[in-house]
């Protein structure tokens, strides 16, 4: 045993420090039925130019995450429960809200998943972008334009001098969505949380749009934190994936790992609800018919010293789980660089894995 | 000045019967289910109004009041309704105030009111307060008192007339001076003048004992188109000096109002949980409150010596008093634009709360307050009438509507003239209908239900446009 924690201090030691850190954050809501956990016990770690996809179906806490990171959660009914958030060494739940204001948009800018209604319908493009850039930069009124223009030539918009005075609803989901990220990468951002940039979006200006994002990444060394539930999508952007369950990090691996083996039955019964190319089938299997097979979570090496895979409907095989003020799952790294959500037992409170971080990018293999 | 009034009062009546007619129309013959002549008439027409309110607003808060009163007739004018005048004519009433500036000194100067400094050096500002009896206070003249007993005044200077021992401004007779020598008591001083005058001024004292009276009696008289009141004040010029008291005490207190409520309503809004609950709870304690009984209450802590301020203590009243339906609607908009994306798309881009609430939510979500206003303006001014109306609001010399209704009947004969209800009246309605309607039209302009109404019966006309636009080729019909 001391010779693994000295091997993990060696390794933490030699490997790049992560510019964003997410380590055991929990965040919960009041409600009239008692106190709800949105977010429990989430780690993850997102290094420059590297694109994390948090993954997960609706209401499993993706949202909530990016919500937090700029402390957007109404409070009260949230509350931040555990657990930090480091950028770049400042812990971002500590921060005050005057101190949020300049992190906001200056440093962590975040774009939504609704193109249409995320721009404000009564002022121009070039108003709300200009306002963007002079609230964080300190440039003249003039300067604003130039860089507003800029912005918008960068995300590929004609003519971007004439369209700052146009009206939101004078354009196009997609160049409503070209704008928005305009307006977030004006200021420079270093991280990106992109809320469901292309849900509402079709296919094709989903491409256009995540390509665009794509190139300005590179450009910039920004680093992107991508919520998506569209598996196409993370299989064809995402460095590492952070794959969530009700609130918990189910599996968290990169993009080829996750795809390729995946561990938890939660994981696997995904891929297996999705139709393939070439494959011919009457019915497709759905998730439940995977999680609701024991077996699947007896498959994990060391399941016998108690590595079971979290999962909510089962019954937790260790009373440790129960434990209040904690959260029931814990991730266990199985094989190097490669996170499986475990509950929380005897034998994984004495052997810990290192926290969740893979400065993987797709990029470097090429 | 005057007939600047007169022609805006009357462009206003004009456009609100246009408007009228406009929306009447449109509501008939709405083919394109497009607010067209009557948007336009209505957007005229609120310029008018705001025209009028800006007007109204300088000649309340400016110091010269639009002079009303005309004193060298001082009696009841029928104007244009003397044919159903049954009272006559009566011309005892001059009024013209003495002021002593030299007790026992033997001059007397007679100045007239108007673009005199003399009036305004004497501080006779206002040609009704009680600052400017001549006598010692609690005393009344008569023929008697003697001219030792008049109060000290000061002295005016001007060029021709280096310095006089009395002066009497008045606005009936032209500029004389008289020599006072061998004069002791106000009745000498009286034969004196009407001596000198050679029996072209009549000279006497106000029954009320307060003031010196004088009448030239070769005066031309002016024209009264609507008459005058009871002490003589011209019915057209009160009406206009009216719309505007009435139009300033509505928008004034209106923007107080939607002011307050905005403030209020949006920090509920935004913020919900306690802020919310409070600021609710607040608005409940203050809709418990009746605003009549309220403004009561305050004019009664308001002494005769604060008249002048009635006004904005009555706009203060009515605006604190009527915030609450505007950040009701405040509120239920915020609550809704709050989980708006471009609200939290606009936080998450690190914009101030402040900026938040008043530049980004504030737009979006003022048009039902803007529509309430409406109503509130003409809420607003129904109060201020109607307690004027009971006498506690605007007292004379200002002049309100519903003071003027009040009048109608004459207090000492008990004799009702309509056509003094009747202008008011009008005037009354007139304004309230117009707010009303603009009311509706933002409204109805806003509600997009309302818009292309194709499920009411159709007219022949309409029925072809309808047809002819939702005609595709290939198809049906």
């Amino acid at each position: 045993m001391t010779t693994t924690q000295t091997q993990t201090i060696i390794d933490s030691t030699a490997r790049p420090r992560p510019m964003f850190e997410i380590a055991d954050l929990a965040v919960s809501f009041d409600s009239a039925g008692g106190r709800i956990g949105a977010v429990d016990g989430l780690s993850l770690a997102i290094h420059p130019r590297q694109t994390v996809a948090l993954v997960g179906e609706s209401g499993c806490g993706k949202s909530v995450t990016a919500m937090t990171v700029l402390q957007l959660i109404p409070r009260p009914p949230g509350r931040f429960d555990r657990g930090s958030i480091l950028f770049e060494g400042r812990d971002l739940l500590s921060l005050t809200e005057k101190q949020m204001l300049k992190v906001r948009g200056g440093e962590i800018a975040m774009i939504f998943q609704e193109p249409m209604t995320s721009l404000n319908p009564v002022y121009t493009i070039g108003d709300q972008i200009i306002e963007a850039v002079l609230l964080h930069q300190k440039v003249s009124q003039k300067e604003a334009v130039e860089i507003a223009v800029a912005a918008m030539d960068d995300v590929g918009i004609s003519k971007p001098a004439q369209r700052l005075r146009a009206y939101p609803h004078q354009f196009s989901g997609g160049m409503r969505q070209r704008v928005m990220i305009a307006m977030a990468l004006a200021c420079q951002p270093k991280l990106l949380l992109a809320d469901e940039p292309t849900t509402a979006l079709d296919v094709t200006i989903q491409a256009q749009i995540l390509e665009l994002l794509a190139d300005l990444q590179r450009d910039r060394d920004m680093a992107m934190m991508l919520i998506t539930h569209d598996l196409g999508v993370v299989a064809e952007n995402a460095d590492v994936v952070c794959m969530m369950y009700a609130g918990r990090v189910v599996e968290y691996a990169t993009v080829y790992d996750l795809f390729e083996k995946s561990h938890h039955p939660y994981t696997r019964g995904l891929f297996k609800s999705m139709p393939k190319l070439g494959e011919i089938k009457h019915r497709l299997t759905t998730i439940d018919e995977v999680t609701n097979d024991p077996d699947q979570f007896k498959k994990l090496p060391g399941y016998e010293k108690g590595i079971v895979p979290w999962w909510p409907a089962m019954v937790p095989p260790d009373d440790l789980a129960k434990s209040p003020g904690r959260a029931d799952s814990v991730l266990y790294e199985i094989e190097p660089d490669h996170w499986v959500g475990c509950w929380r037992t005897e034998y994984l409170e004495h052997h810990p894995s290192r926290r969740p971080d893979i400065a993987f990018r797709r990029d470097d293999l090429a | 000045m005057w007939w600047t009034a007169v022609v805006m009062t009357s462009s206003a009546g004009l456009l609100i019967i246009a408007h009228a007619l406009a929306a009447l129309n449109t509501d008939r013959n709405d083919e394109s289910g497009k607010p067209s002549a009557g948007g336009a008439t209505a957007r005229l027409f609120v310029g008018a109004m705001l025209l009028l309110t800006a007007s109204g607003l300088v000649g309340t808060l400016g110091k010269p009041q639009l002079d009303t009163t005309d004193y060298s007739i001082g009696a009841q004018d029928h104007g244009v309704f003397a044919l159903f005048a049954p009272v006559p004519h009566d011309h005892t009433k001059p009024q013209v105030y003495l002021r002593n500036q030299r007790p026992g000194g033997p001059y007397l100067r007679v100045v007239p009111w108007g673009g005199s400094s003399a009036a305004q050096d004497l501080g006779l500002t206002d040609s009704r307060r009680d600052g400017d009896l001549a006598v010692e206070a609690g005393g009344s003249l008569t023929l008697d008192t003697p001219l030792r007993a008049l109060r000290h005044g000061q002295g005016v200077r001007n060029r021709d007339q280096p310095m006089a021992d009395f002066t009497i401004v008045t606005r009936s007779v032209q500029r004389f001076s008289v020599s006072l020598y061998g004069a002791a008591t106000i009745g000498d001083v009286l034969e004196t003048i009407e001596r000198t005058s050679g029996g072209a001024i009549q000279a006497g004292i106000s029954h009320d004992g307060r003031r010196v009276e004088l009448l030239d009696l070769t005066a031309k008289r002016s024209i009264h188109l609507l008459g005058t009141d009871d002490v003589g004040s011209d019915v057209a010029a009160r009406l206009i000096h009216a719309t505007r008291v009435a139009l300033s005490i509505g928008f004034v207190s209106t923007g107080i109002a939607v002011l307050i409520g905005i403030t209020f309503g949006a920090a509920m809004g935004y913020f919900g949980g306690w802020v919310d609950i409070l600021g609710m709870r607040i608005i409940e304690i203050f809709m418990a409150i009746p605003r009549l009984f309220l403004l009561l209450t305050v004019i009664a802590f308001i002494g005769p010596q604060w008249n002048q301020y009635m006004l904005y203590a009555m706009m203060a009243v009515i605006g604190a008093l009527s915030w609450m339906n505007p950040a009701r609607f405040i509120r239920a908009e915020f609550m809704r634009l709050r989980d708006q994306e471009f609200v939290q798309s606009a936080r998450a881009c690190g914009l101030p709360v402040r900026s938040i609430l008043f530049k980004h939510m504030l737009p979006n979500g003022v048009t039902p307050v803007l529509v309430d206003a409406s109503f509130t303006v003409a809420a607003a001014i129904f109060i201020e009438t109607g307690l004027s109306f009971l006498g506690l609001g605007i007292k004379p010399p200002g002049s309100s509507w519903g003071q003027m209704l009040s009048g109608a009947v004459d207090p000492a004969s008990g004799v009702f003239h309509w056509w003094l209800a009747i202008l008011p009246g009008v005037m009354i309605f007139l304004t309230v209908f117009a707010l009303n309607l603009i009311g509706d039209a933002l409204r109805d302009s806003i509600d997009p239900k309302l818009k292309p109404d194709l499920t009411s019966p159709p007219r022949r006309t309409r029925k072809v446009r309808v047809e002819r636009r939702h005609a595709r080729p290939g198809g049906r019909s």
